[in-house]
């Protein structure tokens, strides 16, 4: 069953087995957890929603036409339900730092940084954590699945269901915020 | 070629979703254009930095924990479905409401299709011949009963009689009937109780 292809689980998991499902979730869960945990950042909610779209992915199987891959219409399932959830959130959490439990990898450099120059790109790091998360809902969304999951405009754009150019024009205006919050951290000394 | 397409062409290209032709002419418009270069490092400068972020890592002790609460759901989830089947998915309140319209309609179908005694008489008792037997039928064989009630009747009649002006005369109007007619009325009252009694 581990070697099985997506299309093959789905067809079992239809058919009402249980493990087949198991599987998809197991192949799927950390992606998903982590772009849940981009848009929320609590991990008990992250996990709360995470179950449930797998949960709800299992109740809507029959209606899933394979038109598109099963990773997009789950990813699209996620966003959903993360996207209710926090417009049903009436309270302002206290927004932990992006980088609270994210583990930056270390840049390859010919040479060790200096300290200083070590403390100054942490500290961008950090901006840029912020300023990601201030982004409007519908930017934040497909930067999080373009640039953390990897995923196409193509993809993207089933996840959210809209078009391409959508994706495009989203993808644009988040970049250009970011460019404008993070100005003053930009110096030509950084590049 | 304006800045503002330039600068979203350069979004593209971080993405990989640029062709060949609009490279060309991004690579062309930044040959002469300084302001576009300066946000086209800044923009690389916050990619490069943005894929450094890694994601909050999910350790397998979490993934295991997390996949068999799953699986312990989906198989509850599976075996309420296979229990109740369509049923299941409506809500509980909802049981409630149709097993009462259900009843009611059978309620109402039945009152119709069988309407009980009392209905029926309630019916024939807006005819006066109904009414009148209805009465005949409660006084049953008490004579004293059927006496007085025939007197009102009597007396009802002579009501209307002195009310009307010259029809008749002084006299009441059995006063004017032979023995003979007042024994042939009153033998027609007889009848017209007994066949009011079979109803």
């Amino acid at each position: 069953m581990k070697d099985s292809p997506d299309g093959q689980l789905v067809d079992q998991a239809k058919q009402g087995d249980v493990e087949a499902f198991a599987e998809l979730a197991q192949r799927y869960q950390e992606r998903i957890y982590q772009t849940i945990f981009a848009m929320t950042r609590d991990h008990l909610d992250s996990d709360d929603l995470a179950q449930e779209t797998f949960l709800h992915a299992f109740k809507q199987l029959k209606s899933f036409r394979q038109k598109s891959s099963f990773y997009t219409w789950l990813y699209r399932i996620a966003v959903n339900l993360t996207l209710n959830f926090l417009k049903k959130m009436k309270k302002e959490k206290k927004k932990k730092t992006f980088n609270e439990n994210v583990i930056p990898k270390n840049t390859l450099r010919a040479s060790t940084p200096s300290p200083e120059r070590y403390s100054i790109e942490k500290e961008l790091q950090r901006k840029l954590g912020e300023a990601i998360d201030s982004l409007p809902i519908p930017y934040k969304t497909s930067f999080i699945l373009v640039v953390f999951q990897g995923m196409t405009h193509s993809q993207a754009a089933l996840a959210l269901r809209c078009s391409e150019k959508t994706i495009s024009w989203r993808m644009h205006k988040a970049r250009k915020m970011l460019q404008n919050k993070l100005k003053p951290y930009l110096k030509e000394g950084l590049l | 070629m304006r800045c503002t397409k330039v600068e979203k062409w350069i979004s593209d290209s971080l993405d990989r979703e640029l062709s060949d032709k609009e490279k060309m002419i991004v690579e062309n418009h930044l040959n002469k254009c300084s302001s576009c270069r300066i946000y086209k490092m800044r923009a690389e400068k916050i990619q490069e930095m943005s894929e450094t972020i890694k994601m909050p890592e999910v350790n397998s002790a979490y993934q295991d924990e997390f996949s068999a609460r799953l699986k312990a759901k989906l198989s509850s989830f599976k075996l309420e479905k296979e229990k109740g089947g369509f049923l299941l998915l409506k809500p509980p309140w909802a049981y409630l409401v149709g097993g009462s319209a259900l009843l009611l309609v059978i309620t109402v179908l039945f009152l119709f299709l069988f309407p009980h005694k009392s209905l029926k008489r309630e019916i024939y008792l807006f005819s006066f011949e109904a009414a009148v037997g209805q009465i005949y039928q409660e006084i049953g064989d008490n004579s004293e009963l059927e006496n007085l009630f025939n007197s009102m009747i009597l007396m009802d009649i002579s009501d209307l009689i002195e009310d009307s002006s010259g029809l008749y005369d002084k006299l009441l109007f059995w006063e004017n009937l032979t023995e003979e007619e007042m024994e042939f009325l009153e033998s027609e009252i007889k009848k017209e109780k007994e066949s009011f009694g079979g109803l």
